[in-house]
């Protein structure tokens, strides 16, 4: 079973431990979410619920999409997201940050920040050429194949656009959580920019789990 | 008020000491030996300090201990600290003493303020800079906390407050608590 809420990144800060070391965490408004849909094997095909998190307002909303919450019972709401694995969970039914317990592995997936069409260095983190003694080589590339094959590798490093794209940190732990504010504390950074849309679920990074 | 400062507030410390570059400190540290706990003092001076106000503002201590230079940066608000006491102010005219640490022997003092500029003992709380309680409360106790150079100026600070409740609310750094201040 894999649990998992959306949520609202707010920022980062700091905690102290109560052995005075610091801990960097990103502070995430996880829910109320909702469960607006079941899916199911005989149906769907695959096993899943849906989630909803945050308001939408009704001009927003057309038709369809507000029939879609009503099934549920439920306004439309802002953002959707499917769980595999889901488990057991009632449709309407609500879920909070107290889902997850201090201690546990999450996976945070996101959209991260765009940081539009970037260059080598930046993107693939190449080196740069000579930049003195008559070099004109200082942002180039380098080669982008040899003669031999005569075309270029499919796949190769180059410049393009960087960011904005669906991300996920693996593995990130929870360490505190707020059941009053709603909030979940994760341990580290996570995709995208302040005020954004992200997804915690049970981590299934093989690295965290024992 | 958004929820990272509230955070951030929940861990700050109700009052903790304005500090200043120059000003010769003791650190209470608790220190864990094993399974025990004790408290560690660590005595020297200010040669740095780092962020305002907040969660994140750190100082540099440094002292000579047998010949050989040591320098300790503490977050302020860490719960590791249980008290920092203020000796002396220095008379520096720079933010940051990095210079202290090519000096050896009598060019690595640090020149006793003294007029101290913030008076006596000063405090940050939530509320802005001012007096201890128990500064404004109970006289006779502090005066040997605060040392003989605070005297006069803490006398005259105690003067122009019209009571204990003005003195929590002095605001604004560095300046002579209420002096100059109509009513506080």
């Amino acid at each position: 079973m894999t649990r998992g809420l959306l949520a609202r990144k707010l920022g980062m800060t700091q905690l102290f431990t109560e052995r005075g070391t610091v801990v960097p965490v990103t502070v995430l408004e996880a829910g109320p979410c909702r469960v607006v849909q079941r899916k199911t094997a005989p149906i769907d095909g695959y096993e899943a619920i849906q989630i909803g998190f945050g308001e939408r307002r009704r001009r927003h909303a057309n038709k369809p999409t507000t029939g879609h919450f009503k099934r549920a019972g439920l306004q439309p709401m802002r953002r959707l997201a499917e769980l595999r694995d889901p488990g057991e969970a009632e449709l309407g039914a609500t879920l909070n940050a107290d889902l997850f317990q201090p201690g546990d592995r999450v996976d945070v997936t996101g959209m991260s920040k765009g940081k539009g069409f970037s260059g080598q260095h930046k993107r693939h983190h190449f080196g740069r050429g000579p930049v003195t003694h008559g070099s004109h080589n200082i942002k180039q590339p380098g080669s982008i194949g040899s003669v031999d094959a005569a075309r270029t590798m499919r796949g190769l490093k180059m410049a393009g656009q960087l960011g904005a794209a669906r991300a996920t940190i693996r593995g990130l732990e929870v360490v505190r959580v707020d059941t009053e504010r709603n909030l979940l504390l994760v341990k580290g950074s996570v995709p995208g920019a302040r005020n954004g849309m992200v997804l915690v679920r049970d981590s299934d990074h093989e690295a965290t789990l024992s | 008020m958004n929820v990272i400062d509230l955070l951030q507030r929940e861990q700050e410390k109700p009052e903790v000491p304005v500090l200043r570059s120059g000003d010769t400190v003791r650190v209470h540290v608790k220190v864990v030996e094993g399974t025990r706990e004790r408290i560690q003092v660590f005595e020297g001076v200010v040669i740095a300090l780092r962020g305002k106000t907040g969660l994140g503002q750190k100082f540099t201590v440094r002292r000579v201990a047998h010949g050989v230079g040591v320098e300790r940066t503490f977050l302020i608000h860490s719960p590791r600290i249980d008290r920092i006491e203020v000796l002396r102010h220095g008379d520096v005219r720079r933010a940051k003493l990095y210079y202290l640490r090519e000096k050896v022997g009598k060019r690595a003092r640090v020149r006793e303020r003294r007029e101290p500029i913030g008076g006596p003992a000063l405090v940050r709380t939530r509320g802005g800079v001012g007096l201890t309680e128990s500064a404004v409360g109970d006289e006779a106790e502090e005066i040997g906390e605060i040392g003989p150079e605070a005297e006069s100026a803490r006398e005259a600070a105690l003067e122009a407050l019209p009571d204990t409740e003005a003195a929590a609310e002095v605001e604004g750094e560095e300046e002579p608590p209420a002096e100059e201040k109509p009513n506080g």
